[in-house]
């Protein structure tokens, strides 16, 4: 019977609607505070992202009511099996965290290198184990890539360390 | 008949064992190309260019045409794979593309694709040959203020994307609205948005937010299921059958349609393949009777789409050859192309270099033939990846994905907000909030604004200009047409039974 | 001592050479420029594969090359931007003389509005490599027979003239020019699009009254006799059947002349030996038949200046400053 359960209140969208709301009005400021140029505009530049900001504020308000009067459907995350665990937030954390990290040593450590410590980091945190397998994907499939874009197409991709 | 006997000319150019290995060249790169995020047929054909110096003029633009329409072949395949658009015009392909694959209908899902594009590039093709001159001028009707006209006509229909929650899709959409407004304004120089960033100058690229909703959040998805459920065998995701009989019936209408809408689309200078796409997949959907399997795996959603990209690719060559104006960058630097080598595009091509533009024609032909024969066969090899082990399969498509983000410019910043995007697509998954509309409103906002400001400028600031010209009249009809309609059937829904 | 006896002496020489040609050599070699270049030189486009800079840099490039006209290899690598990539180049290649790079007057109008804070002057310009001139275009049916025709059309009714063009260096162009003629610029109505040929449907159509763009781009409906030049932006008239009737901006009684140049820099303080290395390289580049055909398929206007370079590009700076000031274009 949860799945017919109303839920009022603040939620998710409700969190939401409010940083939105928020976030346009300060953008609004900002976008007014824009000197305007001297080329002749019946429209200038500001027009259009106020409006839209306006018109986002106007969203957020119906997404924020909507919510504190439970008329909402109960989307998914509102059913127990469906909310996300503790345990997988940290999985997502995790797969995040490799590819923040993949970007930050991808220029000083170089493509190969960077690219198949990705993939052994994420193969990871999908399958325990398979070490071997991973790893000789992960390097293949770098070098590979990294032949195809710098000799193939001439385009070039960080050597990082391994350049030579 | 001079038709035939020009045509004939062409075929014989075009046949020669050299013009054909060329075209085969062309055809197999472009469709590589095509499947990479990032790297599309401007870089492609832009580093093929010295090589093809040496080559006398047809044999090269022969090749170069290849590369051009074969990665409207390539796009669809990593949406359908793994929710990764390789082009722009390739995102609508994710909506029900990815489901069929998840339902295990990949190889249908790639075959319609494939046969789609067939259909619409010789197709298309035929109607360049036929329709270029006559229909030349057409695409010169459509100033500033009718470009504003069908894109705001094509935001209404944004209606028709949001399945759930109407006030989510007005939401999600006035975001990516907002979205598109990030970075210079052409009109005044203005930078808006950008809080110093210089990567932030030419905007937010479509391309870095579709792979973050998409993909990432998709393998962030993932990760979540198989931490719940653990790693399942993969048997056979990719699917046992390749098309029935019946998928490719109800695959043959939105072919047409997609083609028809994707030509016309295509022939309007700067419109491009994109919005083309969510055109038809709108159609698709209104037409269809059963318009609540769109965003499910219903078949049309990938069969008109697909169809309508590479129509409208085959029709922004009109305005390229019968003008000499290119409709986008990748016409632009085909245009350039030609000037290298000779041939000035424009009105008096048809006339001053009758073999040349035969044979080009001719070669379009084989060259759509070369790609079917080409992708059939892959459609099985490119299925068979699915039913890799997941660990590999997630690792690599996000390999696959940072690396075509990250070609596209050469900046770390895209790669960051690729994961940005991932995250927020992620929650926005898990909380109803649909990402098509907030893509479609990123593509088309730009664009749309700029029209509305240009009309505005060249009519000194007089607004009936919308309403005088007869096209953008129709046009603005129709969009309040479907506006009204939208709105009736979400006040509907609110309405019933909650 | 016996510091240096036979052995230790030709091992001191060896070393020394060893050391000298991997470029860890002794400060008085590297600063006299012996032996450079004698690593990679990294090209840089500050821009996308497959555009103008990418172009420019990867002809250069495939030029030196294939005329082996320098020891070592070049390779071409490419930035997000001009403004991100100008701002990159500043910040990592001080006193370095293994890079270069290709600019233009681009990155003088990034400077000019604010959009970047680095001048030409945090950058080593070494020397103008080739040009692109723009002109004033109306339709082929158009009433305007010289650019004063236009200007007296201009001037008396500017809400009703409007024009089309790029968003960028376009925009300079008819700046420049129109408030040389004496006409306000901020009266002027102007609809910019991303290039000069996506602009010139408009005027085809007929929306816009005259287009201003870099006359290459638009070569084809010229031909065509679509559009017709008024006038070009150049010292000089361009050449062929097409353009040889087509006055100056000079000629037509506006005392300005205005192009897209393209330049080859490096990055700040660049070593002189460097510099004049370059210099002196490119000088010899220029007159090589592979870079001949490059002009000719590319449609570049040769204009290459080392002497002088200096104060055209400082005239420039100042000129697109003016536009900019004028139009109020400047980023507070």
């Amino acid at each position: 019977m949860n799945a017919k359960k109303k839920k009022s209140g603040l939620g998710f969208d409700g969190y939401v609607a409010l940083a939105t709301i928020l976030g346009a009005v300060f953008l609004i400021v900002d976008q007014y505070r824009m000197p305007t140029p001297s080329i002749p505009q019946t429209l200038g530049p500001g027009f259009v992202p106020i409006a839209v900001l306006m018109g986002l504020v106007f969203a957020a308000l119906l997404v924020l009511i909507s919510s504190l009067r439970g008329e909402r459907k109960p989307d998914k995350a509102d059913e127990p099996e469906s909310q996300t665990s503790p345990a997988a937030y940290r999985k997502i954390g995790l797969v995040v965290l490799g590819l923040l990290v993949y970007a930050v040593i991808l220029i000083p450590v170089g493509f190969i290198i960077s690219t198949a410590l990705l993939i052994l980091w994420e193969a990871r945190i999908f399958q325990k184990g398979r070490w071997i397998r991973n790893l000789i994907v992960g390097i293949g499939f770098s070098v590979l890539v990294f032949y195809l874009f710098v000799h193939v197409l001439e385009v070039m991709l960080p050597e990082g360390i391994l350049s030579f | 008949m001079d038709l035939l006997s020009n045509l004939s000319l062409g075929f014989s150019q075009a046949l020669s064992l050299q013009n054909l290995a060329y075209c085969f060249i062309g055809a197999l790169y472009g469709t590589v190309i095509g499947v990479l995020p990032g790297i599309g047929p401007v870089v492609g054909i832009s580093i093929l260019l010295p090589i093809t110096f040496t080559l006398p003029p047809v044999s090269a633009v022969i090749m170069l045409a290849g590369i051009y329409y074969g990665s409207a072949y390539g796009g669809s395949t990593t949406s359908i794979l793994v929710n990764a658009p390789g082009e722009a015009s390739a995102v609508v392909t994710c909506l029900d593309g990815y489901e069929m694959a998840k339902q295990g209908r990949a190889k249908a899902a790639l075959a319609t694709a494939a046969i789609g594009s067939f259909f619409a590039g010789t197709v298309a093709t035929a109607a360049i040959m036929l329709l270029a001159l006559p229909i030349a001028r057409l695409g010169l009707r459509f100033t500033p203020a009718e470009y504003f006209a069908l894109l705001f006509l094509a935001l209404t229909l944004v209606g028709t994307l949001a399945t759930e929650s109407p006030v989510k899709g007005l939401y999600t959409t006035l975001i990516g609205l907002f979205l598109s407004t990030v970075g210079m304004d052409l009109q005044t120089g203005q930078v808006r948005f950008a809080f110093g960033s210089p990567w932030l100058l030419e905007g937010i690229d479509f391309i870095v937010v579709a792979i973050g909703l998409f993909a990432i959040s998709e393998v962030l998805v993932q990760a979540e299921l198989i931490h719940r459920f653990g790693l399942q065998k993969r048997e056979q995701i990719s699917g046992q059958y390749w098309i029935t009989r019946d998928e490719l019936k109800q695959s043959f209408i939105p072919y047409i349609r997609g083609t028809v809408l994707g030509f016309l689309v295509g022939i309007l200078p700067g419109a491009g393949s994109t919005p083309a796409t969510f055109f038809s997949y709108a159609v698709e959907k209104r037409s269809s009777k059963h318009p609540e399997k769109f965003g499910k795996g219903a078949i049309e959603g990938v069969a008109g789409p697909e169809a309508a990209n590479n129509a409208a690719n085959q029709g922004a060559l009109v305005p390229l050859l019968t003008l000499g104006i290119p409709g986008s960058a990748t016409t632009a630097i085909m245009l350039g192309a030609f000037m290298i080598y000779g041939i000035q595009p424009g009105p008096l091509l048809f006339e001053k270099n009758p073999d040349f533009v035969w044979a080009i024609i001719a070669s379009m032909y084989i060259g759509n033939v070369i790609l079917l024969i080409l992708n059939l066969p892959l459609v099985n090899i490119f299925a068979k990846l699915l039913d890799l082990p997941a660990a590999l399969l997630y690792s690599m498509v996000l390999a696959f994905c940072t690396l075509g983000v990250y070609s596209m410019r050469f900046a770390i910043f895209d790669v960051y907000l690729m994961i940005i995007f991932g995250i927020i697509g992620f929650f926005m998954k898990k909380h109803d909030y649909p990402a098509a509309p907030l893509l479609l409103a990123l593509v088309l906002g730009d664009m749309m604004e700029q029209g509305l400001r240009r009309a505005l400028t060249l009519s000194n600031g007089d607004w009936s200009v919308f309403v005088t010209r007869p096209i953008c009249l129709v046009l603005l009809g129709i969009a309040a047409v479907s506006l009204v309609y939208s709105m009736s059937k979400s006040l509907g829904k609110r309405g019933g039974p909650s | 001592m016996k510091s240096f006896d036979g052995k230790s002496f030709w091992v001191f020489i060896v070393a020394a050479a060893i050391l000298s040609g991997s470029g860890l050599g002794s400060p008085a070699a590297m600063a006299a420029g012996e032996g450079y270049p004698s690593k990679t030189v990294t090209m840089i486009a500050p821009s996308k594969p497959g555009s103008g800079f990418d172009t420019t840099a990867r002809a250069i490039a495939n030029t030196l090359a294939a005329e082996k006209l320098i020891p070592v290899s070049m390779p071409v690598v490419n930035m997000a931007g001009s403004v991100p990539g100008t701002a990159q180049i500043v910040l990592r290649y001080k006193n370095d003389p293994n890079m270069v790079a290709v600019m233009s007057l681009t990155g003088l109008l990034n400077y000019a509005t604010g959009m970047s804070p680095y001048s030409y002057k945090d950058t080593t310009p070494i020397a103008r490599l080739i040009s692109a001139y723009y002109g004033i275009l109306v339709r082929y049916d158009a009433p305007y027979k010289t650019l004063q025709d236009f200007i007296r059309e201009l001037k008396e009714k500017p809400g009703e003239t409007p024009l089309s063009g790029g968003f960028s260096d376009d925009r300079i162009c008819y700046g420049a020019l129109f408030s040389k003629a004496g006409i306000d610029i901020t009266k002027i109505n102007y609809a910019a699009f991303s290039g000069g040929t996506d602009a010139s449907g408009v005027v085809l159509e007929g929306a816009a009254k005259a287009l201003v763009t870099s006359v290459d781009d638009v070569i084809g409906l010229l031909e065509a006799k679509q559009l017709r030049v008024l006038a070009v932006s150049g010292t000089r008239r361009l050449s062929g059947a097409l353009l040889q009737d087509v006055p100056t901006f000079q000629e037509s009684g506006v005392d300005v002349t205005v192009e897209n140049f393209r330049y080859v820099m490096g990055g700040p303080n660049m070593p002189d030996y460097a510099v004049k290395y370059w210099q002196a390289t490119l000088a010899k580049m220029v007159k090589t038949p592979t870079w001949q055909e490059n002009l000719k398929r590319y449609r570049w206007g040769d204009s290459f200046m080392v002497e002088g370079f200096d104060r055209f590009i400082a005239q420039q700076q100042a000129m697109v400053s003016d536009v900019v000031e004028k139009l109020g274009m400047k980023k507070k």
